[in-house]
């Protein structure tokens, strides 16, 4: 597929600005985050961060069972 | 338009476009699906993967056919309500789900939610190409034949170098999921015990106690995961939908809940007659051990029906997963995502897929590797890892300031708050039932 392919302009105009590659390429800019919010994110990644290594124990132990 | 910023990936998304408004102008409803469907109906049948079709039927074959027949179907709409989500944010931002949480809430919370995903999904991906392997052994193929072929169904979708392609190609194959179907009509269901649980949410014959739970949260676990999240909005981003065609977005999403949910009852209602039978489970390692137990039961063909719905479980997701690590891989790099990329353009995109699926078929033919310990390792995961994921959910679809007047309203907060909450207590209780078996009867 050429680039310079004469029905560029008209498919070009199908698709929206922002759907175009170039513009997606652009970043959104930064949200702020309130204290609420902030506090329940890092609720759940705790919540996550405690409970990956109970997963752990209990894989482990799964394979030992397996072993015996 | 400047021709330079017109790529290769705008030039096929834009000519899939204008088959889409040709056939909204002409008022093709019918073909406007067709053409629209796709992220939607493969997230969910996706979802129907190796694991999940073996929950089904344990709990099929523990519980036979009462409460969780509905339950199952509740789930669904559960899964329907989150995804819906996505396709809206899709269409609002035309970005992805990883690059999003990246660009507005920064790397600190961009890496967290990568590291879930990327973890959530290899371990997933692992136990995918178990399915492939466990089915094939039904039919006496060798394990590294049917890990070999699976890799390959892989590798050759991706080199498609299309979305649309790439998409029918799946939609194709994901079409297998409804092979459990007649395999549940030969077990010849009483049609009047399926519509009495409908109905009554029962029986429940054994109650309450820790294989209850732990099935309750099993099949929690096979129908919300946070790689559908990513998926489904990165594959609406990249098949070019727009806030038109929202409606049909959703009518694929509901489309392929509707179709999940139905498969996911047929495999339990397959399963049923092992409990009839009282056939002891417990030993069982894979969804080929169910096609064997059931051939007595079910019949040859019924059995078989059964362990191919295995493999294509495995196959479907396999894809689907893959393309999920790729999607979120790149778009926090920064990197180019599509399936409409060129190999040199895409090579992150591409190179993800590729290592991920090498990776899971590497771990899948270590000899004397803990595959059914993985299993059910990895059902716990995704349900513990899928409440932050949500939360970020949320979190984005009710940003006013990208989703431009997409956002949620109260009733979709109400829902999916509540899924979260659910889903937390829910990942908790498993995680204690999983670690301390004997707190939760007997």
């Amino acid at each position: 597929m050429s680039r310079r392919h004469p029905s560029d302009e008209e498919l070009a105009g199908l698709l929206e600005q922002a759907q175009l590659a170039s513009a997606k390429a652009r970043p959104l800019p930064r949200r702020h985050l309130g204290p609420a919010m902030l506090t329940i994110l890092i609720a759940l990644r705790v919540y996550v961060i405690l409970a990956i290594p109970v997963v752990a124990y209990a894989f482990i132990h799964a394979l030992a069972l397996g072993a015996k | 338009m400047n021709h330079e910023n017109f790529t290769r990936e705008d030039y096929l998304r834009a000519k899939d476009r204008q088959r889409v408004l040709q056939s909204r102008a002409s008022k093709s409803w019918l073909r406007l699906i067709w053409l629209l469907a796709g992220p939607g109906v493969l997230v969910m049948l996706g979802e129907n993967d190796g694991p999940s079709m073996v929950s089904y039927a344990t709990t099929g074959a523990t519980y036979g056919i009462g409460f969780f027949i509905p339950f199952i179907l509740l789930t669904f709409i559960m899964a329907f309500v989150v995804q819906e989500m996505t396709v809206r944010l899709g269409v609002a931002t035309h970005r992805g789900h990883a690059e999003l949480i990246f660009q507005r809430f920064g790397p600190f919370w961009g890496y967290f939610a990568m590291a879930d995903l990327v973890f959530g999904n290899l371990l997933t991906l692992v136990t995918e190409f178990i399915a492939i392997q466990a089915g094939g052994l039904y039919f006496g193929i060798p394990n590294w034949v049917s890990v070999l072929g699976g890799v390959l169904v892989v590798f050759i979708s991706m080199a498609l170098r299309r979305y649309a392609t790439w998409e029918r190609v799946a939609l194709t194959l994901a079409a297998g999921n409804m092979l459990f179907i007649p395999a549940a009509l030969l077990a010849h269901p009483n049609p009047a015990a399926i519509a009495h649980a409908m109905a009554t949410w029962g029986p429940l014959p054994g109650g309450m106690g820790t294989a209850f739970i732990t099935l309750i949260l099993a099949n929690i676990g096979a129908t919300v995961t946070p790689w559908m999240i990513f998926f489904q909005q990165s594959a609406v981003v990249d098949k070019g939908l727009t806030r038109t065609d929202l409606a049909q977005g959703r009518i694929d999403t509901a489309l392929g809940a509707g179709l999940a949910a139905l498969a996911a009852i047929a495999t339990l209602v397959a399963a049923a007659p092992l409990f009839a039978a009282h056939t002891d489970i417990s030993q069982f390692a894979s969804g080929a051990d169910f096609a064997s137990a059931l051939k007595p039961l079910i019949g040859s063909t019924g059995a078989a029906l059964f362990a191919l719905g295995i493999i294509e479980a495995g196959l479907v997701a396999a894809m689907t997963i893959s393309t999920s690590s790729s999607y979120a891989l790149a778009e926090a790099l920064s990197a180019k995502h599509s399936f409409n990329l060129d190999f040199a353009s895409g090579w992150l995109f591409y190179g993800a897929a590729i290592g991920s699926t090498l990776f899971a078929a590497a771990v899948v033919l270590i000899p004397g590797a803990p595959l059914l310990a993985m299993t059910l390792t990895v059902n716990v995961i995704a349900t513990l890892l899928m409440a932050p994921a949500l939360l970020l959910l949320l979190l984005l679809v009710n940003d006013r300031a990208i989703m431009a007047g997409l956002h949620n309203g109260w009733r979709a907060n109400l829902a999916g708050g509540a899924i979260v909450v659910f889903i937390c207590i829910a990942g908790t209780l498993y995680g204690v039932i999983t670690v301390f078996p004997h707190l939760v009867g007997a």
